[in-house]
């Protein structure tokens, strides 16, 4: 297959309690930063640990570059792993660190040296050859793991929720160090994390993973904006989600939902009938504040304003005919703040057509909206 | 543990000296004096005079030298013997076994460890002597006609000195090890490496510190030995603390056996000093 | 986990490796054992039958370990030594971790050193050395106070319990340090805060968190006392310890009952090394992490 790096064709790993991995497929583009999302335990890092080597998969097969790869050892396969936890080796400073996967190719004294000057400006670490690890600051740390593995040009590299365990500044800095990083140097990035502005932030590509299944491989935006399962409106972002039951499916393929009272045209997420019961998902960020042509017009009472530092977020109370209703909106700052407060009345309203409905499910975990 | 800014957790001056008086009447008592003692012994004569006799006796005498070096040569092969012998078993207990097979192990390394000396080398010399179970085997499988004395010698005496210190050496090891990460070894792993250069490049130079305990530790103990080396070696063991005893015990030449005593107080500190120099340690954090 | 990745057949060496030497550690001492009740007067193989005879039979000229009074005597003996070097040493040991725990003091670091120093000071050393300095200060006492003044110090109980004490002390002093700087002294505040004084904080608080520790140090202390030789045998006088006996013994040959005695030591001090392993407060390495 052109421009693909990494295949899975239905991968399957059980472990005694569980299915961590069940029956996934996917394919990553060559080149791309590829994010495998998800919340604690939906499979993730046993996914990671497959394509890096480490399980092997009770069935299915995994190519990488090309090639069958299933019954190669991890010390064999043109992919590395950057550790959650970093693992440079403490009994060495940083250039041994990196020239201990060079050494292993049995490459000259003279070309180590000069590849790890060249990986260590790359990753803006110049001159720290000869620093001990304990010595070097978080980011610095992080720098090291990744010079580490890309001085062996993989074919792939794997990163297990690397930034975790730093603080937020850092981590935003990081976000923006990666992503441009695997921009210029083109390797194809597979990046596990359950924190969802990580992988929004920096990926060409986001696959949401739960409970073993793969919900939806997308580019961010397409995740954001047109999400196709339950799962993934309510774990991407905050999400209202209105619940009531499907009255027609129209001619333009959308949907019209009762939703107490009123009702609203809507994009169908899956396959429905009328009478369904389904949940409607609209995004706080999609809710105006006024009125417009094109939108229906949502009147309300605002329960609780909360500013979060980047958004002020608006809780409001109204009425769909006589079922009580609470929506989110969020408002992005702008040069003054909000002049809002509790008990004001409020007009928000919402462009025809621009919410999503799924069936409705229960949802086991907290994975909920607002 | 935070650093306490105020008093009132710190001993006060009278407490303090309660507790120096016992610890000092120990280190005095029995350490420092009866050593000063020691040296005063060796460089006296049974007049009482001074005299340098006693070491130059020790130059001189080729016998005396020869047990000296052949000691702590042997020490040394006995510590590298007990360090291949023993790396590889604590690196299986701490990474290679499940835990419940790593309790199992550990239960059954940590008995012998505790039973005396003298009963792990009375236990080989009922095993190699010459009526013993080894020849009883040979014999059994037809190895051999007769009973075969495997004993008094220097294999014998390995063997034993092996025996007895290994576990001096496999369980600091064991702890230190333990605290390797297993991501380190995926790293390697991931990085290229196969399981010789996990262990020569990641296990071992991280295991340094406990390597280091353990070598120290054995010999020491080795260098230091009596028991085994002349049960399993008999007249022929040659061995330098025999000769401190034949001073003391047979000879009643206090003199000269302190001046022995002293000379092999020296050997074995230079060898831990200088153990601890390669490695880099500082001997409180070595010993704990 | 399978963190290596290897061939079967390395795995497989690797095993068999690590039985081997299970294997060579344990079965000496197994055989032994074994022998103890194997009625054959020659230590060793062929089996003829089972019996207890090595143990506890009276009859002059080969008695058990329990028949004859000379062999009593020196369990006797060492049992004496050890109590006393343990609750000795113990005492020392607690005694010197709140020293060095507790305080800075001008010439801590190099007092902790001369501390440390009878661990690597060899045991004949520490023997002689002992002896030599006892001889000294026994004279000293006679010229003194008179005649046999100081003949507590002649070679015997008291001086073999001195020179046991010489490392011994050192060693209980480490196992409980270890535990000491692991209590979190706010514990101790908190006790002050309710209305303890110090030295009631200390002793309901810090001695309970202790005890563990102090436990294991009476038990290493026990175990290291009765089983030392090369420091008692220049100390030991008339009335020998069993170590000592045994020793003077095996030069002139085996026989059953020293086999016997060996195997019951064998047992005892092996569950006493249990004792001592699960009673540490510590998380030692024998826990899994």
């Amino acid at each position: 297959m052109e421009g693909v790096n990494v295949r899975l064709v239905k991968i399957r790993k059980q472990f005694p309690s569980l299915v961590a991995v069940d029956d996934v497929s996917m394919t990553v583009p060559e080149g791309s930063f590829f994010s495998i999302l998800g919340p604690s335990g939906g499979g993730k890092s046993t996914l990671l640990r497959i394509i890096s080597g480490f399980e092997r998969p009770d069935s299915g097969e995994l190519y990488i570059g090309g090639k069958l790869v299933n019954d190669i050892p991890p010390n064999k396969r043109r992919t590395n792993l950057v550790f959650q936890h970093l693992a440079l080796f403490p009994t060495m400073n940083v250039a041994q660190n990196i020239a201990f996967g060079l050494k292993r190719q049995g490459l000259a004294k003279a070309d180590i040296t000069k590849k790890i000057s060249k990986v260590l400006a790359l990753v803006d670490l110049k001159k720290f050859e000869q620093r001990k690890i304990h010595m070097l600051s978080g980011g610095q740390k992080q720098r090291v793991a990744l010079a580490r593995c890309l001085v062996l040009d993989p074919t792939v590299l794997l990163l297990d929720e690397p930034l975790g365990a730093l603080d937020l500044k850092l981590r935003e800095s990081m976000k923006l160090v990666l992503k441009r990083l695997q921009a210029r140097v083109g390797t194809t990035f597979i990046y596990v994390t359950h924190d969802q502005s990580e992988a929004l932030t920096m990926s060409n590509m986001i696959a949401v993973i739960n409970k073993g299944h793969i919900e939806q491989i997308s580019n961010p935006l397409e995740l954001f904006y047109h999400p196709k399962s339950y799962f993934t409106a309510t774990f991407i972002g905050d999400n209202n989600r209105w619940d009531g039951h499907v009255k027609s499916i129209n001619k333009n393929g959308n949907c019209t939902v009762q939703i107490g009272g009123r009702s609203f045209e809507a994009v169908m997420g899956e396959e429905m009938v009328p009478e369904d019961k389904v949940s409607m998902f609209v995004r706080p960020e999609m809710l105006r504040i006024g009125v417009s042509a094109q939108s229906e017009e949502i009147r309300g009472k605002v329960k609780e304003v909360v500013f979060d530092g980047t958004y002020t977020r608006v809780l409001l109370n109204t009425m769909f005919g006589d079922q009580e209703m609470e929506i989110l909106v969020k408002v992005a700052q702008s040069e003054d703040p909000l002049a809002l407060k509790e008990g004001d009345v409020l007009s928000v309203c919402l462009k025809k057509g621009i919410g999503t409905v799924f069936l409705h499910r229960e949802l086991q975990d907290a994975q909920t909206e607002l | 543990m935070r650093k306490l800014s105020y008093k009132t957790n710190k001993i006060n001056n009278t407490n303090f000296l309660t507790l120096l008086i016992p610890f000092s009447l120990w280190i005095f008592l029995l350490i420092v004096l009866p050593h000063i003692e020691l040296i005063k012994y060796s460089f006296s004569k049974k007049t009482g005079e001074f005299t340098l006799g006693n070491y130059l006796h020790f130059f001189k005498n080729t016998l005396y030298l020869n047990t000296y070096i052949r000691s702590a040569i042997f020490s040394l092969i006995v510590t590298c013997i007990t360090f291949l012998l023993g790396f590889p078993l604590a690196f299986f207990v701490t990474k290679m076994a499940t835990p419940k097979l790593r309790n199992i192990v550990m239960l059954l390394i940590i008995l012998p460890f505790w039973i005396s000396e003298l009963i792990q080398v009375f236990a080989w010399v009922v095993m190699m002597r010459e009526t013993g179970i080894i020849s009883y085997f040979f014999q059994k499988i037809g190895l051999s006609s007769h009973n075969i004395e495997l004993l008094y010698n220097d294999i014998a005496i390995g063997v034993g000195l092996v025996y007895t210190s290994i576990l001096f050496m496999v369980i600091p090891i064991i702890s230190t090890l333990s605290t390797l990460d297993d991501s380190l070894i995926e790293a390697a792993y991931d990085l290229g490496a196969s399981f010789w250069n996990v262990l020569t490049e990641v296990a071992i130079p991280y295991a340094a510190p406990g390597i280091a305990t353990g070598s120290i530790m054995v010999f020491m103990l080795t260098l230091g030995n009596f028991i085994s080396v002349t049960l399993l070696g008999g007249k022929n063991s040659l061995w330098f603390t025999e000769q401190i005893y034949n001073q003391f015990i047979l000879r009643f030449n206090w003199h000269q056996g302190s001046a022995f005593g002293i000379l092999l107080l020296i050997l074995s500190s230079l060898l831990v000093w200088g153990g601890l120099k390669i490695t880099k340690q500082g001997m409180a954090e070595v010993l704990k | 986990m399978k963190k290596f990745q290897g061939a079967s057949f390395f795995k497989g060496v690797y095993y068999t490796y690590v039985f081997l030497f299970l294997m060579y550690l344990l079965t000496p001492l197994l055989i032994t054992a074994i022998l103890a009740f194997n009625d054959n007067s020659a230590v060793s193989f062929p089996w003829k039958g089972f019996t207890f005879r090595w143990f506890f039979s009276n009859t002059p000229g080969s008695e058990g370990v329990f028949g004859e009074k000379r062999m009593m005597d020196a369990i006797g003996m060492s049992l004496k030594v050890a109590s006393m070097v343990t609750v000795l040493a113990t005492l020392l040991g607690i005694s010197n971790a709140f020293l060095f725990e507790r305080r800075d003091f001008f010439g801590k670091q190099f007092l902790y050193l001369l501390m440390l120093l009878p661990l690597i000071i060899p045991g004949v050393v520490l023997g002689i050395s002992i002896l030599s300095f006892s001889h000294r200060l026994s004279s000293f006492f006679n010229v003194v106070f008179g005649r046999k003044a100081g003949s507590f110090l002649n070679p015997g109980y008291w001086l073999v319990v001195f020179g046991q004490m010489s490392f011994i002390t050192t060693l209980a002093t480490l196992v409980i340090t270890a535990r000491l700087r692991r209590f979190d002294r706010t514990l101790e505040e908190a006790a002050m805060d309710l209305g303890a004084n110090n030295m009631t904080a200390v002793i309901l608080i810090t001695l309970r968190f202790l005890a563990p520790a102090i436990f294991n140090a009476a038990v290493v202390a026990f175990l290291f006392s009765f089983n030392n030789f090369n420091t008692t045998y220049f100390l030991i006088g008339t009335e020998p310890t069993l170590p000592v006996l045994l020793y003077s013994r095996l030069r002139f040959g085996i026989t059953p009952q020293i086999n016997a005695v060996s195997v019951m030591l064998m047992f005892v001090t092996g569950l006493l090394g249990l004792l001592s392993v699960f009673s540490s407060g510590e998380k030692k390495q024998i826990r899994q992490k």
